[in-house]
Formats: structure tokens, sequence, C-alpha cells
């Protein structure tokens, strides 16, 4: 049965539809897309445009009385609304990962939060399938793939799993290097970061910048700890109740995370030839950190001013022996 | 056979009608889902016809034919998120005619009432509301393209509809 509440939001938005315009370029698009499949296969070109008639008479039901849209416009909606640069990957809670192509559509899924043998078998397959996936985008000038990583895992996957991850996309047949941290359920702008690149080093007077490390590690209690390293004032906060959902406990992060952007602040206050963020995660105390911690470390930096943020490496999970690939 | 399984099948094997068939059916909902994600009218119509064009570019590659809403739909989160990322304009800068979140300019006080309190909703639930209320979607439809669980889908659209009810009580009354 209908409520009113239900019928007010139908009335509404009742006429919440593509536009005509938009449905006739997504017919434009379609029709240049089947093309430029069957021309490779020497298929007959009256196959492409009965095809695309097909589409454009579908389309049609938005499209009542679509205007001309020429070639390059569809085009540059197809180049437009796929970027074609972005390889997602999803992590939940458990350890699952599954990754997507660069049109968003799933290729792969494998473990990581399994037991040691088959998180590295779960990594090996995740190399792979980004060695395939970044082979096709032709690769800039310094031999970086231009393809980004962007990150989405569940708030409670372990920090531990995104590392691998991250490790995979290093890999020297992947060599990604943009990395995003989004967040499962967040419609928050992901962050950007590049991994940092052995690249050859030009030779200059000026001094290096100056990292400043905050460490992240499950406390004796079997809270977390959030530290912030080699400072005369160290600065550090326990949440030492349980590691449960930050939503459960969102003043004490809050206030927490607020008083670590401002140290953050004031540590790269003097510092004149720059400053690096390290968020570092110890092994074995740093297992069981979960990624809503290291996320919301990470914003702290940002919001210090800090954009340059790296990350220690983990422990490669080690495969069974005699069954490894590598 | 499910009518939907069929088509997908058919399209699979080459047959352009089934797709176009795919189109008509998904389109609608698609483009609800994607407004209830981004607002914007501009970048939901980009997501959503990224999201056709790949679906129409890989259909071959989709190993369970049966989950065809959920690779769909999958495929139209990932859109949707690359069009929010490459955005300049934040929805609440909007005009009244960009922001596909605001009820119609004829609409009665109490439907734009509704609208702003569906506006104001967490970007996915906006979405469910839209399938569920707007298109009538069953629950079990938008669990399959969702991949959520039926009660999940039950449960947080029961949710939010004792939100909006409690917000538009409290509005009659004061307005009494």
């Amino acid at each position: 049965m209908v409520d009113e509440t239900e019928s007010r939001v139908r009335r509404a938005f009742a006429r919440v539809v593509p536009s005509p315009a938009a449905g006739a370029d997504l017919a434009d698009a379609l029709a240049t897309a089947e093309r430029a499949a069957a021309t490779p296969a020497r298929r007959s070109l009256w196959i492409g445009v009965a095809a695309a008639a097909v589409l454009i008479a579908a389309v049609g039901i938005v499209a009542v009385r679509r205007e001309p849209v020429d070639g390059r416009e569809a085009k540059k909606i197809v180049a437009s609304a796929l970027d074609g640069r972005t390889v997602r990957v999803r992590i939940d809670a458990s350890g699952w990962v599954e990754l997507d192509d660069l049109d968003g559509t799933p290729r792969a899924r494998v473990e990581l939060g399994g037991t040691p043998a088959r998180a590295s078998d779960g990594l090996d397959a995740l190399e792979r399938a980004l060695v395939e996936i970044t082979a096709r985008v032709p690769r800039d000038l310094n031999g970086l793939s231009p393809v980004a990583l962007e990150l989405v895992p569940s708030k409670q996957a372990r920090w531990r799993w995104i590392q691998w991850t991250m490790q995979a996309a290093a890999h020297p047949k992947v060599l990604m290097v943009t990395m995003r941290f989004g967040a499962e359920g967040s419609d928050e702008t992901p962050f950007e970061q590049r991994l940092p690149v052995d690249l050859a080093m030009e030779p200059t007077d000026e001094s290096p910048p100056v990292g400043v490390a905050v460490i992240v590690q499950v406390s004796e209690k079997g809270g977390a700890r959030i530290r912030l390293a080699g400072t005369e004032s160290p600065w550090t906060v326990d949440f030492d109740s349980s590691l449960a959902p930050i939503e459960s406990r969102p003043v004490e992060l809050s206030r927490a995370m607020s008083e670590l952007s401002s140290s953050l602040r004031t540590a790269a206050a003097g510092e004149r030839n720059g400053v690096f963020g390290d968020i570092e995660v110890p092994t074995p105390s740093g297992d069981g950190v979960t990624y809503e911690l290291v996320h919301e470390v990470l914003r702290a930096f940002r919001e210090a001013g800090i954009d340059d943020v790296r990350f220690n490496g983990a422990a490669r999970p080690k495969p069974q022996e005699g069954t490894s690939s590598r | 056979m499910d009518a939907t399984l069929t088509l997908v099948e058919r399209a699979q094997a080459g047959d352009r009608s089934a797709f176009a068939d795919l189109h008509a059916h998904f389109g609608r909902p698609l483009f609800l889902y994607l407004a209830g994600l981004l607002r914007v009218r501009e970048d939901a119509e980009d997501a959503w016809q990224a999201t056709f064009l790949s679906a129409w570019r890989h259909l071959g590659r989709l190993r369970r034919p049966d989950r065809f809403a959920a690779w769909l739909f999958h495929i139209g989160t990932n859109s949707a998120r690359d069009v929010a990322r490459r955005r300049t304009t934040f929805p609440k800068a909007l005009g009244a005619g960009d922001d596909l979140l605001v009820a119609r300019p004829d609409a009665q006080p109490g439907d734009s009432d509704a609208a702003r309190l569906v506006a104001g909703l967490e970007p996915r639930t906006r979405a469910l509301v839209l399938l569920r209320a707007v298109e009538g979607w069953s629950a079990e439809e938008v669990g399959a393209a969702l991949s959520w669980s039926v009660a999940t889908v039950r449960r947080r659209y029961a949710r939010a509809l004792d939100l909006l009810r409690a917000h538009v009580n409290e509005r009659d009354s004061n307005g009494r």
C-alpha cells in the first residue's frame, strides 16, 4: 500500500528523466561505438548502420524529438564520459578484494584476508590483473602508468590489505603511482597521493624536505594508538576502549584528529625546505589497524597543509611452499 | 525463464534489438539511481550515457547474465564516481533548473517539502528512495540492482520513510 509520503515523493520527482538531448547523444555515441567495433572486423557497413538505427529507435523512447548531433560530438561524449584511466578496487571487511577494469566493469575477485598462502595467491592474481590492464594504456615518457588506482575499502578493512594492494600497483610491470583513497559508502572526493618513485635525481643545492611521521598501531589493551613521532613534545592518543567503528565515538575521534592536525601544522611550521608526511603502521602491532584510522590520519595531514604523504611498506604474505608462481 | 535474462542472452549473442529493450527497461531506473547519487542533471546524464556505452561494449564479458542489473548498476556507480571526481560545481551552488532533486515548479507545497527532505538524505539512501517510491521497483528488484539483501532494502527504505514522515508531520502540524 502506498502511503501519503511515498505519493508526495513520487509526484515531486515524476519528471526526473534523461533529457531528449541526452538520449540523442547516447544514441549517436552508441552508433559511433558500434561502427568503431565493426571496422576492424571488416563487417559490412550496413550492419553497423542497421544496429545504429535500432539503438537510435530504442533511445527514441526518451528522445522523441532529437536534433541531429554530428559524429564529433558523439566521439567527445564517449571520450569524456569514460575517462579510461582509473582502476577501482573495493576491499570488504573480511579481506575480499574486487577489482574493476578501466571501463568500470568487474574484472577480478581475490582474497587477501585469509591465510598467508591464500593472501599470497590473491596478491599474485591481483598483480596479474593489473599487469594486463595497465598494458592496454600507453605509458608516460618516464615509463610510469598513467592509470590511477582508486581504493574504495570498507572502513573496517585492515590497512595491511590496502598496503598489499598498493604493492601490487607498484609492481615493476605495473608501475601505477597515482593512488586515490576513498571510502565505501562515502561521497567525499577521494584523497589523491602519488607513490614515491625512484627516478634519476638531479643534483640540487637545496636540502630535502623533512619527514613528519605518524605511527598508527594497536595498543597493548587491544585498542588503537596514534602517535606523532620525532617531535620535542610527542603527541599521542589512545582509543583503548575498542576498535569499534568510528561512528560510535565520533566526538572523541574528531577531537583527537583536530589535535593531531594542529600538532602536524606546528611541526611543519619551522621547516623551510618543505615537509612530507609519513604514515607508519609497524608490524606486528599494526596488523589489526583498520583503514578508517589511517584514512583519518591522512585527512589530518591534508588539513595541516601537508599534501605529500608516504606510507611504509608491509611484508608480503608468504606463499605456500611450491605453489607460488613467483 | 526470466524475461530480462532472455534479453541479456540474446544481446550477448549479438541481437541489438535485445540490448535496445534492456535500455528501455533499465534506462529510467538507472537514471533515477544516478540522480540520487549525483543530483546534477548534466552529471547524471553523463554517467548514464557512460554506463550504457560501457555495458554495450563489454556485454560479452558479463559472466552471470542472471545478474545483469547488478552489473549495470555497478558500472553506473563507477561512472558516477568518475563524474563526481571531475566536476567543479558543488550541488549547493546549483540553480534550481540544474538540480534534479528539486520539485518541479508547479508542485504542491507538500510535494516540495518531500523533495527537499529526500535531497537531504545520504546519496545511496536517496537513490533507494527514488527507485522504490518513484520508479515503483520492488525490494527484490532494488536488492538485485544494488547487490543488497532484500531485508537490507526493506530496512533502509522503512527507516528513510519514517524519517521523511516525521519531518512531514512536524511541518504539517507547525503549518496549522
